[in-house]
């Protein structure tokens, strides 16, 4: 059976390759696809499957808007530290290195 | 007290190197700061190497301490506490990682000693899932006729919904934000770690298994798990209208 989880450079499991994946390995196949991490065997099989299967388009489409979604949540402004918790930690700073 | 500020140029001591290494370093967005220079600034006292390292880092700790469920007050004192041991540590500090791992590490540590009354609980209820079990295979399995289905082994029981009717600004929206921090809250603490780390704060795949002591096997799976269930909180949400 196929290693849903053959990289490159650490694929150690022998395998005989399909012709084909099925659905649920080329959801399984997605993290590494997105990443370019797929041995370019098992990229050219998942790019096939994609060609014929409108069900993992819509998949991929999902997890790279997934994506896009979680990559906004570092935009979201956060606070700097207060003011008060910033003198505290500077004058920790100042007295351990510069006295 | 009047609030000081610390410009670089208006430094005494700084030699021009160490301005320019702390420059170049922390004027990218790119956080890897592992450069001699800029340790050698901060062990010398360059309060203006220090000041750019506190703001650069602290909001992306305070974010990943309020995504360990603290609350927001919580984590603001994780956050300190752990710059105060930042402090404490710096000449210690041995460079067998970089600088940020060292520091985002100590973040770690500082949050898991918080007592677990600290924690927002995050209610399932409030998450549009029937549950939030850390089975990826369970979840997933619903979704696919089984290996041994005359016809469609291995293949979908139905489609997944295209998204492609959702408007860019409802895909972006501070709603969906919350769901999306809702179901990170809810996953386990590896999978929210690895998903966090790389999705959010942009780490790469290697500084998170050395920082997090992962294979890249295992931060594969916990990042495939982690990024399928927020997928499907995500699919709920987008499709229960």
């Amino acid at each position: 059976m196929l290693h849903p989880h053959t990289t490159r450079g650490i694929c150690t499991t022998l395998y005989m390759l399909p012709n084909k994946l099925t659905c649920k390995e080329v959801v399984e196949f997605i993290t590494d696809y997105i990443e370019k991490t797929l041995l370019p065997e098992i990229q050219i099989l998942v790019e096939r499957h994609l060609v014929e299967c409108p069900g993992c388009r819509t998949y991929l489409e999902q997890i790279q808007k997934t994506l896009r979604v979680l990559r906004e949540q570092a935009k979201e402004p956060m606070e700097l530290l207060k003011p008060e918790q910033k003198q505290e930690i500077l004058q920790a700073f100042r007295k351990k290195y510069q006295t | 007290m009047k609030e000081h500020t610390f410009p670089v140029q208006s430094l005494p001591d700084p030699t021009a190197a160490q301005q320019k290494a702390v420059e170049s370093h922390l004027g990218s967005s790119a956080v890897s700061l592992d450069n001699t220079c800029l340790l050698q600034a901060l062990r010398s006292g360059n309060e203006a190497a220090f000041v750019s390292l506190l703001d650069l880092y602290s909001p992306s700790m305070l974010r990943l301490a309020i995504l360990y469920n603290l609350e927001h007050a919580v984590a603001e004192e994780v956050v300190q506490e752990t710059w105060m041991r930042v402090v404490q540590s710096l000449d210690r500090f041995e460079e067998r990682s970089s600088l940020k791992t060292w520091i985002f590490g100590i973040l770690i540590n500082t949050v898991r000693k918080c007592g677990q009354h600290e924690r927002r609980s995050v209610p399932f209820s409030s998450l549009p899932i029937s549950n939030t079990q850390d089975s990826e295979s369970a979840a997933d399995a619903e979704q696919f006729f089984p290996a041994t289905h005359p016809q469609w082994p291995g293949h979908w029981t139905s489609f997944p919904k295209s998204w492609e009717h959702i408007p860019e600004d409802r895909l972006l929206a501070q709603e969906t934000r919350m769901y999306v921090r809702k179901a990170i809250e809810a996953l386990p603490q590896k999978q929210r770690e690895v998903i966090v780390l790389c999705d959010i704060e942009g780490w790469t795949s290697d500084e998170v298994c050395h920082f997090l002591t992962l294979t890249k096997i295992h931060q594969r799976v916990l990042l495939y798990r982690a990024r399928s269930q927020v997928r499907r909180v995500l699919d709920r949400y987008f499709n229960e209208d």
